[in-house]
């Protein structure tokens, strides 16, 4: 679990956000390097969502959002005026708390972002399809009712087809916000185990309010409290030895 | 300072509502106050079946219109519910506006195109049916697709616009699909309220004309119409 020698994929400096008077993230400084499992833990409305958000601009969806700070992706400002956002996005691809598959087909969900992108072939769009689909871990339960709705699979498959459709926006980021919130014991280990084959591939970010979990699935951690990014290291270093009061008692269950 | 500004758009509103209030009534009370003003102006003779002939010829041509009406209206919610900031002073006052509107019984709205239609300036114009269609159907319209495409959920827009959909391709791909068979009754409601008002306007012209409580059969066709219209627009709902 060494820190990788090359550059980070998301570089955040200083970076404070505020919902109206909301002051909700503070001086938040962290980066997130690539073939790594970055997980942000902490207590109940701390600010892991309105951060992830940050991070592929869907805040901007909100009129009251202000920001100050810097957040760089692959070196470039992700909020420079000259980013397109539609073009940034999927880039940064982002798995929600609940499965929100669209009311479409299997096969279609995955291909949307890549409609998006204006793919129309559908032998290109078949091998993608099939691709992000195997990449989930989806492929050999669904390849026989590509056609069928969404509805007939699990909430747990459904989220995995969420995956395989963030994947099918040709990410470099994915980001996780308590992805298994909704599912059952059950599925939790797949999802987890997705995440580990993913993690060759991509910067993946991993948002939960389950400790162990964090502990399990993440190279990093960091540790939010009140909006404040109070500790960020290495998982084993937050879990067994934090150098925070704070961190020992969210680690050690006294807190949150 | 937000709150500022909302509270002194709503005050400039209110004093808009109730001046534009008056003058509706003051206009109203010169008009009726005389009557002879309005048997002097028409001629009951010369309500016959021709008359009713013409105002079904005029609703007939304006059939398009009543459906760009009906279009637009399903546009402009669109516009307002996606496209516009829903903070905005422009947001709140359109907002008002149909909120008010929509509330006016339909029957205010037909009184009124009766009098002026047919009484007032003796004639079926195309602005006067129009202005007519516009009370009547815009309000209502809007602010039923309004609450329709309100009922999309925020998580499906967001999902879209993460994948990288632009607002048009999330309008498009995801909120139409979600609200369509609403928007299906909500034309229907619009068609079902063209229906009433146009049985209204021959209804009253030919009650006036033949000094009796007889309808002419297109009549209840009409209203019949206006039933099975309404009754569909529930079934989709
Ligand atoms: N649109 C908004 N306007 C104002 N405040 C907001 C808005 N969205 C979130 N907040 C506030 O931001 C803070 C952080 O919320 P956030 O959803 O990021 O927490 P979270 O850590 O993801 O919590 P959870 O574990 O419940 O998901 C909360 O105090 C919340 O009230
Ligand atoms: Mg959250």
């Amino acid at each position: 679990m060494q820190q990788p020698i090359n550059a980070p994929t998301l570089y955040i400096n200083d970076l404070n956000v505020w919902f109206g008077k909301n002051h909700v993230l503070k001086d938040l400084t962290f980066d997130v390097f690539p073939r790594q499992v970055t997980s942000f833990i902490g207590p109940s409305k701390c600010g892991k969502t309105a951060l992830v958000r940050c991070l592929n601009r869907l805040n901007d969806l909100k009129s009251d959002f202000r920001y100050t700070g810097n957040v760089q992706f692959n070196g470039k400002d992700l909020y420079s005026s000259k980013v397109n956002v539609t073009d940034i996005s999927p880039k940064i691809g982002m798995v929600f708390h609940k499965p929100i598959p669209f009311r479409r087909s299997i096969y279609e969900n995955v291909a949307y972002p890549a409609r998006l992108r204006g793919i129309k072939q559908s032998s290109e769009l078949d091998t993608i399809v099939e691709e992000c689909l195997i990449e989930a871990q989806l492929w050999d339960e669904v390849c026989h009712d590509l056609d069928a709705s969404p509805d007939i699979l699990t909430i747990g498959q459904q989220q995995q087809l969420c995956i395989a459709r963030a994947l099918a926006g040709n990410p470099e980021v994915l980001i996780f916000d308590e992805p298994c919130e909704q599912l059952d014991a059950m599925e939790t280990p797949k999802l987890e185990v997705t995440v580990q084959n993913l993690k060759s591939r991509y910067s993946l970010i991993f948002v939960t309010n389950k400790r162990r979990q964090a502990a399990r699935v993440s190279d990093v951690a960091g540790f939010l409290y009140n909006g404040e990014l109070i500790e960020f290291g290495h998982t084993e270093q937050i879990f067994t030895n934090p150098k925070n009061k704070l961190t020992e008692d969210y680690v050690t269950g006294r807190l949150g | 300072m937000n709150a500022n500004i909302m509270n002194r758009s709503e005050l400039i509103y209110h004093t808009i509502a109730i001046i534009s209030l008056v003058i509706v009534i003051i206009l109203l009370w010169n008009f009726t106050s005389d009557g002879s003003y309005v048997e002097g102006k028409i001629n009951s003779d010369v309500i016959t079946e021709e008359t009713v002939s013409t105002i079904y010829g005029q609703l007939y041509r304006m059939i398009p219109t009543f459906c760009g009406v009906i279009l637009f209206s399903i546009v402009i919610s669109f516009y307002l519910e996606e496209w516009l900031q829903q903070t905005s002073w422009q947001y709140q006052i359109i907002e008002r506006h149909i909120a008010i509107l929509a509330r006016v019984p339909s029957l205010v709205v037909g009184i009124l195109a009766v009098y002026f239609i047919f009484f007032h300036f003796q004639n079926i114009t195309y602005y006067g049916l129009l202005l007519t269609v516009v009370l009547l159907v815009m309000p209502v319209t809007i602010q039923s697709t309004q609450k329709s495409i309100q009922t999309v959920d925020i998580s499906v827009r967001e999902a879209a616009y993460a994948l990288g959909a632009t607002r048009w391709r999330v309008v498009t791909d995801h909120v139409f699909p979600h609200t369509f068979s609403k928007i299906l009754a909500v034309i229907c409601t619009a068609i079902s309220r063209i229906l009433a008002i146009a049985a209204f306007l021959v209804a009253s012209v030919w009650i006036y004309g033949s000094n009796s409580f007889s309808f002419p059969k297109s009549v209840i066709l009409l209203i019949t119409g206006a039933l099975i219209v309404s009754v569909l627009s529930s079934l989709l709902d």
